[in-house]
């Protein structure tokens, strides 16, 4: 149940990417609090993951506000964001393919965890225990020793959300984890994200897979284009003319 | 008033350089600006062009620049070998960018180091009939040896730029070059495209190979020059555009001359770099990974 | 093995190494020979660490080893000029001082041109690195103090410390820096560092996304290696005792220093190793007419490299130490 806070988690004003004379994003307001599960819908091409890209830092928005807990991102690079709190999971999966997969979940815990408390620095043998937990709460445990391309494609899928979660995020976007998987293994994933919700973090949800966005998400965002023409309870969302008509009416 | 006469001189000769430097360059903007393969062996490929140029001329008297033309079905063939190769041991597997870089880097070297063992040292020259004569129009002096690769080579481009633009396969390049995913969907394959293009693209070289044994004379560690050279049109030309390579290649061209001409000719070498340098901390935009 | 163990084996290994050649050896060509393989395990050591575990390739080490090797040069040359121009007396600046110095000042150098082009993708700051190599030597070319075009001839000191020859001091220097240069690598690779490195080579993006600071870690791997680099150079003008831009700008070092560690592996500092004691030595004795009586001709010894090079990056990109790794767990199997 998403509470209402004072300041929200998330505010974004008047964000605007362009590639060269391309506009990827216009005019993108959007409001998250914390706790909520936001479900990002949009046809192919409709600037999901430049938004995500655009959040995260991996692109830099030439135009508009990005606010976290009250504090402005503009300027703030990737790594920084992350150490910040927002965590996301790459559309395709991009393991550390060299390392075993204890070494990729080190990485976000020695570079993000233990960066920003110095208080709270983990020890190697904690770091270590971390990685196990982890591993194990989506199941890879027993492959910890092995390198990412003996994992099948959900597994990979598992691991990049595993990879997300080490950083002890308040706010992750998980950008189409479920893309070309089975019921059963989107069923999976989907209880990876309901239980890190429950644990209190904010998820933000993009993907096509329409049944699994409409259980999951408490709020829908619709984009078209660039633009965004929905925002509000997924039922009525769903139900904007607008939006059916980008679905349906092509 | 004997500066300015220098430098309109150098200007003038500059300008005919950075025609040719043109010529040697759309190689490299079709293999990296379009098929994003960072060919860093391109001198040693325009190094070959030069010295079977100049085997057919010291021993047939043929002229370079026909024999650079007739040579190109055969660098063709050589870069589309090249370009199997490339995909055979990189792209398929998706190996780091550092093997395939090496692989190139090994291929340069090696082309160097070969033509060094068969050729040896000296400087190597080609006899034709615009070599050494020179006309003058004013108090400007345009040696026939510039002018006429600089001619040859805005044609070539001129040439490789509308086959880009008009022909089927060009367009597929084009295409290509911008998102192979779509390609795939008109179902021609991509792989087969770029092998063309690469082709394409080595088979440049020979014809600049000619003009650059016809502009100065040939030792196989020259090569090392013209990286820098090409890379600097390339990246100043915007990486695809051919027009924006000429801008580039013209503008290089003219500063390199002047700097040479004032500064004196060990210098050169600096200029290219150093604007390659310059431009890659300055102006980015384009260069910052591919989306 | 824990990583001061190491260290210890390490330094013992060279101790042993020192001292046993000075004792049984006496053939001077043994130390000309040895210097340039150390030098090689050095230089090789120093490119995989930027190269191998980082992922970025550069093509410029004759940039920062020539760097080295020049503000040597200048160095020595800095007494009799301060004498002449303002009679200043200082003395005569021992070879390890410049050594250090110039690992600080291709250090720099890295630290520059990482700045410089590492905001970019790797095949920028590759083609970076050529440029780098041709800009330096056309200014130490255009430079008269350091001797320009016509070289520079640089006199050994009448004493050699640590007594013997001056080849056998610098072989012993050589050896130290070796042992510095593995040593480092290794405690990079068993390092938080290291583990920054690795991810920043696999997947910069995902290496960004995870909270690694990509940028500073990419600029102190340049730094580290270059740094290395310089040191190798510094002792050259010593070595030859005639130093041309032509001779330390040359493009062996930069060949044999990416060679020696595709060749030998680049996954862990022991493939730098391998690479450059193997390379290093068939080159050597290719030059004196090891094989087959043929005095080889060192440019013959280049061409080798190159296809070496070229046939171990297309069939065994992982290098030796990748061959018996697969072989060993085929084995296993």
């Amino acid at each position: 149940m998403p509470e209402e806070t004072a300041t929200p988690l998330l505010e974004v004003k008047g964000l605007g990417k362009r590639f060269g004379g391309f506009v990827a994003l216009e005019g993108i307001e959007l409001t998250i609090a914390k706790g909520e599960r936001l479900g990002l819908i949009g046809p192919n091409g409709s600037g999901k993951s430049t938004l995500v890209n655009c959040l995260c830092g991996t692109l830099h928005n030439e135009t508009g506000t990005v606010a976290f807990a009250g504090k402005s991102l503009n300027g703030l690079i990737a790594h920084e964001r992350t150490r910040l709190g927002l965590a996301r999971s790459f559309q395709l999966p991009k393991p550390f393919h060299s390392l075993n997969l204890i070494d990729n979940i080190r990485i976000p815990l020695l570079y993000t965890v233990n960066a920003r408390h110095r208080q709270h620095h983990l020890s190697a043998a904690a770091i270590a225990e971390r990685c196990e937990e982890l591993l194990s709460h989506v199941n890879l445990a027993d492959k910890a020793r092995r390198r990412p391309r003996d994992l099948t494609q959900v597994e990979m899928r598992k691991l990049e959300l595993a990879r997300a979660v080490a950083t002890q995020p308040t706010l992750l976007f998980a950008d189409e984890a479920m893309a070309g998987l089975s019921h059963s293994e989107i069923e999976e994933i989907l209880a990876v994200l309901m239980r890190l919700n429950d644990e209190g973090i904010t998820i933000v949800l993009i993907e096509h897979i329409m049944s699994a966005v409409m259980s999951f998400s408490t709020r829908l965002v619709v984009l078209v284009a660039g633009h965004k023409i929905a925002d509000g309870l997924p039922q009525e969302a769903i139900r904007n003319p607008e939006v059916e008509k980008a679905y349906l009416g092509e | 008033m004997v500066q300015l006469d220098l430098l309109i001189n150098a200007i003038v000769a500059g300008i005919l350089l950075g025609g040719f430097y043109a010529a040697v360059s759309v190689g490299v903007t079709i293999a990296f600006g379009m098929l994003d393969i960072a060919n860093i062996a391109a001198p040693a490929f325009i190094l070959l062009g030069s010295y079977v140029a100049y085997i057919v001329n010291f021993y047939f008297g043929i002229d370079p620049i026909l024999t650079g033309i007739v040579a190109m079905p055969l660098f063709f063939l050589l870069g589309m070998a090249a370009y199997r190769l490339y995909y055979f041991a990189f792209e398929r597997r998706g190996e780091q960018a550092i093997q395939g870089l090496a692989f190139f880097f090994g291929l340069l070297f090696v082309g160097e180091v070969s033509l060094v063992l068969i050729f040896g040292v000296d400087y190597r020259f080609v006899t034709a009939a615009y070599i050494g004569p020179s006309f003058h129009i004013g108090i400007v002096e345009v040696p026939l040896r510039m002018l006429v690769p600089c001619v040859f080579s805005l044609i070539m481009v001129g040439l490789v730029q509308l086959y880009l633009s008009r022909s089927f396969i060009g367009r597929a390049i084009l295409a290509v070059s911008q998102d192979p995913g779509a390609l795939q969907l008109m179902a021609a394959s991509p792989t087969r495209i770029k092998q063309i293009a690469f082709g394409i693209s080595i088979a440049t070289c020979s014809v600049a190979g000619s003009f650059l044994i016809i502009i100065q004379e040939v030792e196989p560690s020259i090569g090392r020059d013209y990286i820098g050279r090409i890379f600097a049109i390339c990246v100043l030309g915007g990486m695809t555009s051919m027009p924006g390579m000429l801008i580039a290649a013209v503008l290089l061209g003219v500063v390199e001359n002047i700097t040479s001409t004032f500064y004196g000719p060990s210098w050169s070498p600096a200029v290219a770099f150093g604007l390659l340098l310059v431009t890659l901390a300055v102006r980015p935009s384009g260069l910052l990974g591919r989306q | 093995m824990r990583n001061w163990v190491f260290w210890a084996v390490l330094v013992a290994v060279g101790l042993v190494f020192v001292v046993v050649s000075r004792l049984t050896i006496a053939n001077d060509y043994f130390y000309f020979a040895g210097y340039v393989v150390l030098e090689y395990v050095v230089l090789a050591t120093a490119w995989n660490i930027l190269g191998g575990y980082t992922g970025y390739t550069n093509f410029g080490t004759g940039a920062f080893f020539a760097a080295g090797a020049y503000s040597s040069v200048v160095l020595f040359k800095l007494p009799p000029l301060l004498l002449a121009t303002f009679n200043w007396t200082i003395p005569a600046m021992p070879l390890p001082v410049m050594i250090a110095v110039g690992g600080v000042v291709s250090g720099l150098i890295g630290l520059g041109t990482g700045y410089l082009t590492l905001r970019l993708r790797g095949v920028f700051f590759a083609i970076a690195t050529l440029a780098l190599s041709i800009v330096l030597q056309t200014l130490i070319v255009n430079w008269a103090f350091v001797g320009g075009s016509r070289g520079v001839f640089v006199i050994r000191p009448a004493l050699a410390p640590l007594g013997g020859g001056y080849i056998q001091y610098l072989f012993s220097l050589m050896t130290l820096l070796a042992v510095i240069a593995v040593g480092i690598a290794r405690s990079i690779e068993r390092s938080r560092l290291g583990l920054g490195f690795h991810a920043i080579r696999d997947d910069e993006l995902a290496a960004e996304a995870a909270g690694v600071p990509t940028l500073r870690l990419k600029l102190i791997s340049t730094t580290i290696s270059g740094a290395l680099m310089g040191m190798a150079g510094a002792p050259l003008p010593y070595f030859v005792t005639y130093l041309t831009p032509t001779a330390s700008f040359d493009l062996a070092y930069a060949v044999n220093s990416v060679a020696m560690p595709v060749i030998g592996g680049m996954t862990s500092w022991i493939g730098p190793v391998i690479g450059a004691i193997l390379l290093g030595t068939l080159q050597q004795l290719g030059t004196v007419g090891f094989f087959l009586d043929l005095k080889l001709d060192p440019t013959f010894n280049l061409l080798i490299v190159g296809l070496l090079l070229i046939g171990f990056v297309i069939i065994a990109p992982n290098g030796i130490v990748g061959l018996v790794q697969s072989w060993l767990r085929r084995g296993e199997a």
